[in-house]
């Protein structure tokens, strides 16, 4: 853990809008020292890159920025899959629900899902993303 | 017995025959056959009475004597035979034949003669005051029972006394009927009467009863006559009826039902009896009536109401059929026979109802028909299959029929739901689709709303980031000008996605902390500038724990506070805003009120209508105060407004206390 924090921090993005990932790797790149960004266009692509990598922890994430609304497979069922990975991916990934939605039931859903810290309406934004770099440090 | 005592007994029964009205045949019969035998000897006695002197035979009167008949006498008699009975042979007082065969009823009766001993005859002469001859008294004895003085005398007295009854039968006859009738039945009778005079139709008697009926004295009616008491209509009617030949017997006879007229105008219906008698030469009417106005205006009422109630059966849209105790069709109504498909009861009538019902339903229907045992009205639906095989459903009531002679019917309304049954079908076929309709409404402005937020979002963020790196003032005020748009667009689009969540979510109780709730509603609405000089109050009492949805209570506090914002007065110089809100048991009360520009009284009740705005200038999309009002609803409160223009408004809502319902 110690070593992470001074390594890189991986931050994966899964969006299936290509604007929205650009928005959020604009501002991520410019805005957060020494952190890679990886970017998945559904779910189930990001669930299968965990499974390849849950034996090596320095490959996993450390922040995931999830969009809800997405083809094949969206934000809550990567996070029903994403319950059933090991306790060491489930500590190392802090995962942030990032969308445009504002139904309350969905935001509800999102900010008691016991894996993620935070809801973040979308677009993001420098103040938003000092937020979850605050939680992310707070929590590391 | 004494010859005197007989004689007394024969005089008693001519008066009692007469007193009962018997005929003079009957009379006379009754007399001989009496004399036969009572008299002390064997004699056999008969009177042969003449018509007016010419000789001929009137009546015989011979009942001791086997089949003697004025036909058969009158058959058999030769012509000197019959000149033994001439008037003219008979001109001393009386006539003893010694040999009773030289008489004419010799050859007749020769048998009953010989076997009684019967040779010799007395012939008495039965003379009028006048001396006019009458007839004949006639006994036969024999001649070892030869008559003595005293008897010789009995017979001429009884002779005498047969003389005085043929001459004064029908004058004796005709008094007597007058007289009974008159003290009998006439004046003391409760029975109006009256006589009179046939020829001149003049009334001649009257009793009380009949002057009570008709409400004249005696000398009035007895000035009128018997067309006076008739209304116009009837006066031909009953001169044409005295006429006729068979009214002038001397008959009682029922003359019908007649319509009189009383002193006062007033007609009653009188059955009137009525019997012609001949006094002294002129023919009386005796009329005695029966006064039934009332019974003819009880049936009159009653064929009215037959008369309403077939117009009404005849005209109703119910069936109306008319069953007998087991079932079988008795009568049906024109709507009966329509649903039958049939012209005419006839060719079904005593047929079973039940055979028109469906089979399935016909258990149904028999076990209403065992109506006696619960007298109620009872309803069911059966299908009825008509004579032609059309299928209807119909609704059966069916009431018990007792009627007066102990006959027992049932009555069956009918009414056709074929229609109502085809239009209850669409009507709830179309209150599905409607509701389908409407969930896929709701489910679209989700979906849209939701699809249309996420490229704004992206907008948004290109947005921030243009404003965070350029350096060109004008691009920067650019930016600001798109995301102005782009917020409102915004807000639309929440409000359209807070109705369809609204419809759709389940109301999910919580305790709601509304200090907080309207502290983070102010501070969120603090960011847009032009609120910076609004003064905020707020007077929060909620001591009573309130339940309701959280989301949208929200959706009602944000949206009254938003348009208190929005539509505040820039020229006040102390604009305010004052949210007011007190819990109780069974509700909250908030209140939110502003100086504003207030609202047209005119336009207050639209305001809550979707898509109404006040003017195009004004800031919104005409959705906020209708989901205030549609999401209130939903959770069981309700919204008023009271304003004025340039004064302010007050918005209170009353919103549902769902502490019972609290899940946690």
């Amino acid at each position: 853990m110690l070593l992470t924090k001074t390594q890189n921090t991986l931050i994966h993005i899964i969006d299936d809008v290509e604007m929205d990932l650009y928005i959020s790797n604009y501002v991520i790149e410019r805005n957060w020292e020494r952190s890679i960004v990886q970017k998945f266009p559904d779910g189930l692509q990001a669930i299968d890159y965990l499974h390849q990598h849950k034996g090596l922890p320095e490959k996993l994430p450390d922040v995931i920025l999830l969009d809800i609304n997405m083809p094949r497979m969206n934000g809550f069922e990567f996070l029903e899959a994403f319950q059933h990975f090991p306790d060491s991916v489930l500590r190392k990934c802090k995962i942030f629900v990032l969308s445009s939605t504002f139904d309350p039931l969905e935001i509800s859903k999102a900010q008691n899902h016991p894996s993620v810290k935070s809801f973040i309406e979308k677009p993001i934004s420098l103040e938003k993303l000092e937020l979850i770099k605050r939680i992310y440090n707070s929590e590391s | 017995m004494p010859l005197f005592t007989t004689w007394e007994k024969v005089r008693s029964d001519i008066f009692d025959k007469i007193i009962h009205q018997e005929t003079l045949q009957r009379v006379l019969d009754d007399v001989i056959l009496h004399l036969n035998r009572e008299f002390p000897k064997k004699i056999i006695g008969s009177v042969v009475l003449f018509e007016n002197e010419t000789s001929s035979i009137d009546a015989i009167s011979a009942p001791g004597l086997p089949n003697v008949s004025l036909a058969k006498i009158r058959a058999i008699l030769t012509e000197d035979e019959m000149a033994f009975w001439k008037p003219s042979s008979f001109n001393s007082d009386e006539i003893c034949i010694e040999d009773a065969q030289k008489h004419p009823y010799w050859k007749l009766c020769k048998a009953t003669f010989e076997s009684e001993s019967l040779d010799r005859s007395l012939t008495l002469p039965m003379r009028s005051k006048s001396n006019q001859l009458l007839g004949l008294m006639v006994v036969f004895f024999g001649e070892n029972n030869a008559l003595g003085e005293e008897e010789l005398c009995f017979f001429k007295m009884l002779a005498d006394i047969l003389t005085n009854t043929v001459n004064n039968f029908h004058f004796v006859k005709q008094i007597e009927a007058h007289e009974y009738r008159y003290g009998l039945m006439f004046n003391g009778s409760p029975i109006p009467m009256f006589a009179f005079d046939l020829e001149t139709l003049q009334f001649i008697d009257v009793n009380q009863s009949a002057l009570d009926k008709y409400g004249y004295s005696r000398t009035e009616f007895l000035e009128k006559n018997l067309l006076d008491i008739r209304p116009e209509d009837e006066r031909n009617k009953l001169l044409r009826f005295l006429k006729k030949e068979s009214h002038r017997k001397h008959a009682v006879m029922e003359a019908g039902v007649w319509r009189h007229l009383k002193k006062n105008g007033e007609l009653i219906y009188a059955q009137v009896s009525y019997q012609p008698v001949l006094i002294d030469n002129k023919l009386i009417g005796y009329v005695w009536i029966n006064d039934i106005t009332d019974q003819i205006q009880i049936q009159n009422t009653l064929s009215d109401q037959q008369k309403q109630l077939v117009n009404i059966l005849d005209g109703i849209p119910e069936g109306v059929f008319m069953f007998t105790a087991s079932g079988e069709i008795y009568d049906i109504n024109p709507a009966g026979r329509q649903l039958l498909e049939i012209e005419d009861v006839f060719p079904i009538k005593n047929k079973l109802f039940v055979d028109f019902i469906e089979k399935s339903d016909r258990e149904k229907f028999l076990k209403l028909l065992n109506i006696k045992k619960h007298r109620f009205k009872k309803t069911i639906e059966v299908a009825l299959v008509s004579q032609t095989g059309t299928k209807r459903w119909i609704e059966i009531k069916v009431t018990p029929l007792h009627l007066h002679d102990d006959s027992f019917f049932l009555l069956a309304m009918v009414r056709d739901l074929t229609n109502e049954k085809y239009n209850m079908q669409m009507l709830s076929e179309q209150n599905k689709a409607l509701i389908k309709t409407n969930k896929e409404l709701d489910r679209f402005l989700y979906s849209t709303s939701h699809d249309l937020r996420s490229p704004l979002a992206s907008i948004l963020g290109i947005l921030k980031i243009i404003e965070t790196e350029t350096l060109e003032p004008h691009t920067m005020n650019h930016a600001e000008m798109i995301k102005n748009r782009i917020n409102r667009l915004d807000h639309l689009l929440k409000d359209i996605l807070s109705l369809s969540v609204n419809k759709q979510h389940e109301i999910k109780p919580v305790c709601i902390d509304f200090r907080s709730l309207i502290d983070e509603t102010i501070n969120n609405l603090m960011h847009v500038e032009t609120v910076v000089k609004i003064r905020f109050e707020s007077d929060i009492d909620e001591a009573t724990p309130f339940y309701s949805d959280l989301q949208r209570i929200r959706t009602i506090t944000e949206n009254l506070i938003g348009n208190a914002i929005k539509h505040h007065n820039p020229s006040e110089a102390d604009p305010f805003v004052r949210v007011t809100l007190k819990t109780f048991s069974n509700r909250a009360v908030l209140s939110v009120e502003d100086n504003g520009i207030g609202i047209e009284k005119d336009l207050q009740k639209k305001i809550f209508d979707m898509f109404f705005r006040v003017s195009s200038r004004t800031d919104g999309n005409g959705i906020g105060l209708y989901l205030v009002k549609e999401t209130a609803k939903n959770i069981g409160g309700s919204i008023n407004v009271k304003s004025r223009p340039n004064e302010g408004s007050i918005f209170t809502v009353t919103l549902k206390n769902y502490r019972k319902h609290a899940t946690y």
